[in-house]
Order: structure tokens, then C-alpha cells, then sequence
């Protein structure tokens, strides 16, 4: 599950997480393609399965079977349409730069923009990307 | 009121504060012996920040300026003239300092220049003349969160430590570690909103260690204006003072020290005393 800026007990984003979430962005950008290509979750499985060479056959109808109702299940499951939809997101604005970690400072920018915007925190400094992204 | 806290701040809220046992026999101390009578007095305060309009009636003459800022070779530049306040960040944080701890001595080490603008270079080097000279506590409302400075300022926070020189740090009001704030051996702060400034307490989950007034305070800010604001950046003030008002009243003493002293006035420890020191 993606979380994005909704860490509780103050804790912070660190090299992992960074790490975790480009991970995340491309492995999610291949399985948006594909699904692209292939329609639906289920073709999506069945082909992967038929892909797999050296197993008898009777085996192989076997895990047809299994992926497929597990594809049908997921495809409906709003967790995973909702993950899906993050992916999305987060394909789009890593697609604009080549890190991750640039993509995770833009998306912290913008929330620190709209928190500066807020009347309660007009007050507040918000240091120049010289310093790094903060407020303070 | 504000409805979203800034970030390390949630273990200051009054629902989820802990109470917390003395662990030291430290009955003896108390706010009076600490900084009871003190106003300050002789205590050299660093304000590293924006500037610091001292035409502001809140503010007053300050003792020192130091502007730190990169000439087109590049190089770094100390120029200690007056200058103002670029925004008010800084101005706010010294009205604050100085409402606690009036006659202590403030240096305005100007390392933010204007459109907010700074570098991990000019605020290392500001950094650097505040423990060359010997400042006895500096305010550090600012950090940086590139990865880059993480040495240059455990370095410096290490060299202020040992100098016993207090650095006390705002943490960032975005939940992304800033240094030096997130260091052990800074006093860093975030807020609470309990209102009064003297009220201040221990978290016992770091790194952020203690949390101090800084939700809807109201701020002396430029063009001798007062505002009300939101920040870690204005709790941090709140302990620069009364860590001068102890200063200035037990000189000398060390910045673990100072900490425990802290710790054992802070609001949710409780101050019983303990049995070792009864009969």
C-alpha cells in the first residue's frame, strides 16, 4: 500500500522509503502497461501463465484456473484499484524526472506550497530549495 | 485555531503527553533556583536567521550583527554593519527571546537572505563564528534537509556541544528530518500550543526532546507590525530564553547539563521528591 504524506507519530520519510516508493513507481508503470495492453487483469494472468514453458500440462491448467479466479478477485478489490490509481499518479510524476527521490521532493513541495498558502501559516518560513525542503 | 500541527509536534499534545518520573533526585531543582531573579544578563544569544529589526518595540538594541553572505569570487563574506530584518522570521524569534530573557545579549547572524533564500554554506559558516565567539546559546529556527550537510553539521553540533555552547533548534515543520534539529546533541523543539511561554516539556521518544509554545503565538514581524503564526520555529525561541535566563544566573554550565535541568522542570515530569532525599 502506498502512503504518501500521512505518516502518524511524526516520523519522516528516509532513504528506504525514497528508495521504496521508485521501486514502486517503476514496478507499477510495467504493470499499468501491460494491463493497458492486455485489457483485462485476467487475459493479463492467463497469458503469463501460458507463457510458462516446462511444466506438464495438466499442472498448467490447474494454475490457469487458480490465477484466474485470483485475477478476477483482485480486478474487483477497491484496495487494489485504489493502489492502482496511486500508481498511476506516481507513474506520471516520475515519468516527468529520472529519480524517484525528485519525484518525492516535488510532491512534498507542493503540500509545503498549499500548507504556506493557508491563513494560519502565513507566518511561516519556507526556506528556498537551497536548504532543502522544510519549513521552519 | 489551527487544525494541522506542525510535523514532529504530536507528542506535545495534551491527550497523548506522558508523565514521566523524575529518575534523578532532582527535587532541588526548581523554576525559582534555576532561573528565579535572572533576566540574562551577560548571556551572548546567537539568532541565526533572516535579521533582526531592533527599531521594533518589542525588540529593542541588539549587541552585535554579523551578515554572512558569498562575494561573485565565490567566497564567504563577513560584514558586521546593522542590517534589517528580510522577512521577520528573525525579528519574531528575538521578541520572543527577549521577552523571557530581556537583558541578555543578542547577535543577529544574518544567514538567510532576502526571497528567503540560504545555503547549507552560509548557515554552516554562521554556525561556525556563533561558536568562534563564544555565544553561550544560539537559536536556530532554520536546518537544512540536504543529505550533503548531514557531516558538516554533526561536526559543528559535536564543536558547539564540547564548547559548551547550547544550540537550540526548531524542528521542521515538514515531517522530513532537518539537521542539525534531529542531532542528539542539540536541544531541538517543536510545539505545543498550551499558550503559556514558560510552560515547556520532555519527550521521551526523540529526536525532537522537547516541545515548547508555538501554535497561534503572537509574534512581534517587520514594519514594527505583531502578527499571530504557527511554527516549531517560534517554540524554539521559548526555550533560547529561558535557557539564557538560566545562564544567566548558573554561568558555565554544560549543555548535558542544561538538559537535565530541562528535564526536570519540564511540565509532565513529576517533581516529588524522591526517597533517597526524604528524612
Amino acid at each position: 500500500m502506498l502512503e504518501l504524506l500521512d505518516k502518524e507519530g511524526g516520523s519522516h520519510f528516509s532513504p528506504e522509503d525514497m528508495e521504496a516508493l521508485g521501486l514502486f513507481a517503476n514496478q507499477a508503470a510495467v504493470a499499468i502497461e501491460q494491463s493497458r495492453t492486455h485489457g483485462r487483469m485476467e487475459s493479463l494472468v492467463a497469458n503469463f501463465v501460458q507463457s510458462l514453458g516446462g511444466i506438464p500440462e495438466h499442472q498448467r491448467l490447474t494454475l490457469a484456473e487458480r490465477a484466474a479466479s485470483f485475477a478476477s478477485d483482485v480486478s474487483n478489490d477497491p484496495q487494489y484499484l485504489r493502489s492502482l490509481e496511486l500508481a498511476r499518479l506516481v507513474q506520471e510524476i516520475v515519468a516527468q524526472r529520472d529519480r524517484a527521490t525528485d519525484a518525492c521532493q516535488g510532491i512534498l513541495e507542493s503540500f509545503a506550497a498549499f500548507l504556506r498558502s493557508r491563513p494560519a501559516t502565513a507566518g511561516e518560513m519556507g526556506l528556498s530549495t537551497e536548504l532543502g525542503s522544510g519549513s521552519w | 485555531m489551527v487544525s494541522l500541527r506542525p510535523a514532529y509536534s504530536a507528542a506535545f499534545k495534551r491527550e497523548v503527553l506522558l508523565e514521566l518520573p523524575p529518575g534523578l533526585p532532582v527535587d532541588v531543582f526548581s523554576p525559582a533556583w534555576a532561573w528565579g531573579g535572572s533576566s540574562g544578563q551577560g548571556v551572548k544569544v546567537a539568532i541565526l536567521d533572516s535579521g533582526v529589526d531592533a527599531s521594533h518595540p518589542d525588540v529593542g538594541p541588539i549587541q552585535g550583527y554579523v551578515r554572512i553572505f558569498e562575494d561573485e569570487q565565490r567566497k564567504l563574506v563577513v560584514d558586521t554593519e546593522p542590517h534589517e530584518d528580510s522577512f521577520g522570521h528573525g525579528t519574531a524569534c528575538a521578541g520572543i527571546i527577549r521577552s523571557i530573557a530581556p537583558e541578555c545579549e543578542i547577535y543577529s547572524v544574518k544567514v538567510l537572505g532576502s526571497g528567503l533564500s540560504g545555503s547549507g554554506r552560509i548557515f554552516a559558516a554562521g554556525l561556525q563564528w556563533a561558536i568562534d565567539n563564544r555565544m553561550a546559546v544560539c537559536n536556530l529556527s532554520l536546518g537544512t534537509t540536504k543529505r550533503d550537510f548531514f557531516g558538516v553539521f554533526h561536526e559543528l553540533a559535536d564543536l558547539a556541544y564540547f564548547k559548551h555552547v547550547a544550540l537550540v533548534t526548531a524542528a521542521n515543520n515538514m515531517p522530513i528530518p532537518s539537521f542539525p534539529s534531529v542531532y542528539a546533541s542539540v536541544m531541538s523543539v517543536a510545539a505545543h500550543d498550551a499558550g503559556d511561554p514558560y510552560t515547556f516539556y520532555y519527550n521521551p521518544n526523540p529526536p525532537v526532546e522537547f516541545g515548547a509554545f508555538g501554535i497561534d503565538v503572537r509574534l512581534p514581524w517587520l514594519d514594527h507590525k505583531h502578527i499571530t503564526a504557527t511554527g516549531n520555529s517560534y517554540a524554539a525561541p521559548h526555550i533560547t530564553g529561558i535557557v539564557a535566563k538560566i545562564l544567566g544566573k548558573h554561568p558555565g554550565l554544560t549543555v548535558f547539563q542544561l538538559k537535565t535541568l530541562l528535564r526536570a522542570l519540564a511540565a509532565n515530569v513529576k517533581r516529588e521528591p524522591s526517597a533517597a532525599s526524604t528524612g
